[in-house]
């Protein structure tokens, strides 16, 4: 099964009166790092427990290389929820030979894979604490190993990098990068890092209020959504500056969006006029402007922001 | 992974983190403990410990008739404490300045004010008997024949119950207690585990990897046999304490008393943890777990009020009821086997319903644990309850 892939087609979820799910389907292939992205509310998280069976969507499949997912598969899944889960009062190294065992691990090996994830993650010297006497970010890389201690064939991270200093984050993205590349498990998971989700996924799924926006990898993103788009920043001028030509319209701050008859050139001759010019060129968005761009200005992008 | 190993592996969890857990520890010392202390107590106070009676042998006479009169003074729990004369007349010296209470020898039988009754007639009996002894030798039987007439003329002793208390009414509280207090532990463990794992949310995590029936069978199993294992040792600590201290006789059902007691410690259990683990898995938070709880709290509490007074009268009507009524019968049934009040086919009766309703908790208990344990946010309302339980 390793290198196997994962499909959601066309998944729904209601609560009452409340969608939140609505015909979502994304594909996670063999081998990459998928982020997960969009505003809280946005369906993320239910999403995700569906797709390892804590929940079941009103319509829709989720497949495991062409086959409805079942629960052996499931199984095989390495997950981490939002809430975490772990007992607190069990000692570390006890509650990952733990899980090691109900996934299926004999004692023995339970124990190695426990000890060579805890050194891997930099928590061996907790092994023998309990759970809640370690700081919030040490749980945290214990819940990790958790998810990891079994060999799943797939991980799904809900939030895996929230509340990280940035070495836990080093530390978590090489883990993740290096299960994905070695092993060949397909990883997905929802951030609101947005420059992490940018700099660690091949691919970037975007939801908003329960739908798919945009998905694929950031450059496609990027390419797809940057139309246009030129960056003329002219030193002296005011924020508000804008050339008044036809066709070339202010979009943000020295970003404007020229129709497919406006001529760059146009822009730069005014641009020159008005003082002098410190930069010029094709605008590329970032995948935190893309969000932005995408989810628009009024779709709960605050707690996008709020994270870095 | 097969349902068996997972509920093994559950259980193991389960017993592996109660032997780590101080609180375990510390609450199986201090039943031990408490169990002991009365044990000891009911001894030292309400025990008949033997009497001790400063008794003097006057010459080789009275040294025979002491020696003699050891065996029957040890049945009426008397010590015999020997000093030898060599006169009458020393002993009754000694008995005046109070240093011995009785005297024997070829004479009267020499009795200070206040000694020990029970003494002066084992003293006198056995006296007389050498008296006689020395008649017969005189009257030229041989001595073989003499012992031989002297043996058939004693008697046996053999205790018929009576209906008064024997120490049995005793035993059946403290059985009633220990009970009460086994299965109110347990079952309120069983309880905190569920919502712990729920409000910790690592239930999620598990139920990836496990079915919740065999996680619900292992939890309850698991924290079932400590639970058994902490009875048993507060019940051997009990039994260890009477007999080594050796000051009292044991209700002659204690032992009977003692299995059944762990026998339906596992019946009850099946029953009142199976109860604890629908109260825990319809709510979420520790919070609620005190509401949640209430109805088998009460439940328990009262099958235990009952069970008290069952004790008091262990042939009433309410007793028999109590027997067959499976939340009361945990404490009920050993409750009347101390009293000796349980006939055998009420008990076998008892036993065969208290497994049919365990059979129905359990498959109850499985059908709205796997249904809610998933769920979360505000308890789960009756109405609610009953429309999971019908859903497929």
């Amino acid at each position: 099964m390793p290198g196997g892939s994962l499909e959601v087609d066309r998944i729904s979820k209601r609560y009452g009166d409340l969608v939140a799910l609505e015909d979502l389907s994304l594909a996670v292939e063999p081998g990459q790092i998928t982020g997960f992205v969009g505003p809280n509310g946005s369906g993320k998280t239910t999403a995700m427990r569906i797709i390892v069976g804590l929940l079941e969507a009103d319509s829709g499949e989720v497949r495991w290389s062409g086959q409805p997912i079942d629960s052996p598969t499931r199984r095989r899944i390495g997950y981490m929820p939002e809430e975490r889960g772990l007992y607190p009062k069990m000692k570390v190294s006890d509650q990952l030979d733990y899980f090691g065992e109900i996934h299926g691990l004999d004692g023995a090996t339970a124990s190695r894979r426990t000890l060579e994830w805890l050194e891997r993650l930099g928590v061996a010297d907790r092994a023998a604490d309990n759970v809640e006497a370690l700081s919030l970010g040490n749980q945290q890389r214990v819940q990790l190993a958790a998810s990891l201690v079994f060999e799943p064939e797939m991980l799904i991270l809900d939030e895996p990098f929230s509340g990280l200093d940035p070495i836990g984050v080093d530390v978590l993205s090489g883990v993740l990068t290096e299960v994905c590349e070695t092993r060949g498990v397909p990883v997905i998971f929802s951030s609101h890092q947005l420059e992490l989700v940018e700099r660690l996924c091949d691919s970037v799924v975007i939801v908003k209020e329960g739908r798919l926006v945009a998905s694929g990898t950031v450059e496609q993103l990027e390419r797809d959504n940057s139309d246009r788009l030129w960056l003329a920043r002219v030193g002296g001028a005011p924020e508000s500056w804008d050339p008044g030509l036809p066709g070339i319209e202010w979009r943000r701050p020295f970003i404007f969006r020229l129709d497919d008859e406006a001529d760059p050139q146009a822009l730069l001759r005014a641009a020159m006029d008005a003082g002098r010019v410190l930069e010029f060129g094709e605008h590329r968005p970032g995948l935190a402007e893309l969000f932005r761009s995408t989810i628009g200005e009024s779709g709960g992008t605050r707690e996008a922001g709020e994270s870095r | 992974m097969n349902g068996r190993r997972a509920s093994y592996l559950a259980a193991r969890r389960e017993v592996r983190e109660r032997l780590r857990s101080r609180a375990f520890l510390i609450s199986t010392l201090v039943q031990v403990l408490a169990v002991a202390a009365i044990a000891i107590a009911v001894s030292v106070v309400g025990g008949t410990g033997p009497t001790e009676v400063k008794v003097g042998a006057i010459g080789p006479a009275g040294e025979t008739i002491t020696a003699q009169a050891q065996v029957p003074a040890d049945r009426l729990d008397l010590d015999l404490l020997i000093e030898n004369f060599a006169t009458e007349q020393a002993a009754r010296a000694a008995i005046e300045a109070g240093d011995i209470e009785i005297a024997v020898g070829t004479g009267p039988v020499l009795a200070g004010s206040g000694a020990s009754e029970p003494a002066q007639a084992v003293l006198g009996q056995v006296a007389a008997e050498q008296k006689l002894r020395s008649g017969l030798d005189q009257a030229g039987l041989p001595p073989a024949r003499t012992a031989e007439l002297l043996d058939s003329s004693r008697v046996g002793f053999e205790q018929v119950r009576t209906s008064e208390d024997d120490g049995g009414q005793g035993i059946a509280f403290l059985s009633t207690i220990l009970l009460y207090l086994a299965l109110i532990f347990a079952g309120y463990a069983v309880a905190s585990g569920v919502v712990e794992e729920k409000s910790t949310r690592v239930v999620e995590l598990i139920i990836k990897a496990m079915k919740p029936r065999d996680l619900l069978a292992g939890k309850v199993i698991g924290i079932g046999l400590m639970g058994l294992v902490q009875l048993l040792l507060v019940v051997a600590a009990g039994l260890g304490t009477t007999l080594l201290l050796g000051g009292v006789d044991l209700p002659p059902a204690t032992l009977d008393t003692a299995l059944l007691a762990l026998l339906y410690f596992v019946l009850g259990f099946a029953l009142y943890g199976c109860a604890f683990a629908v109260a825990g898995s319809i709510v979420s938070r520790q919070e609620d777990s005190q509401s949640s709880t209430a109805p088998v709290m009460i439940l328990l509490v009262g099958s235990y009020i009952i069970a008290t007074s069952i004790a008091s009268q262990p042939s009433s009507t309410l007793a028999v009821i109590g027997t067959l009524l499976p939340p009361v019968a945990p404490f009920a049934v050993p409750a009347r086997a101390a009293s000796g009040e349980l006939p055998l086919e009420q008990l076998l009766l008892s036993v065969v319903l208290m497994i049919a309703a365990s059979a129905m908790l359990i498959w109850l208990a499985g059908r709205v644990y796997e249904r809610a344990v998933l769920r979360t946010g505000a308890p789960i309302r009756f109405r609610e309850l009953l429309r999971l339980l019908r859903s497929p």
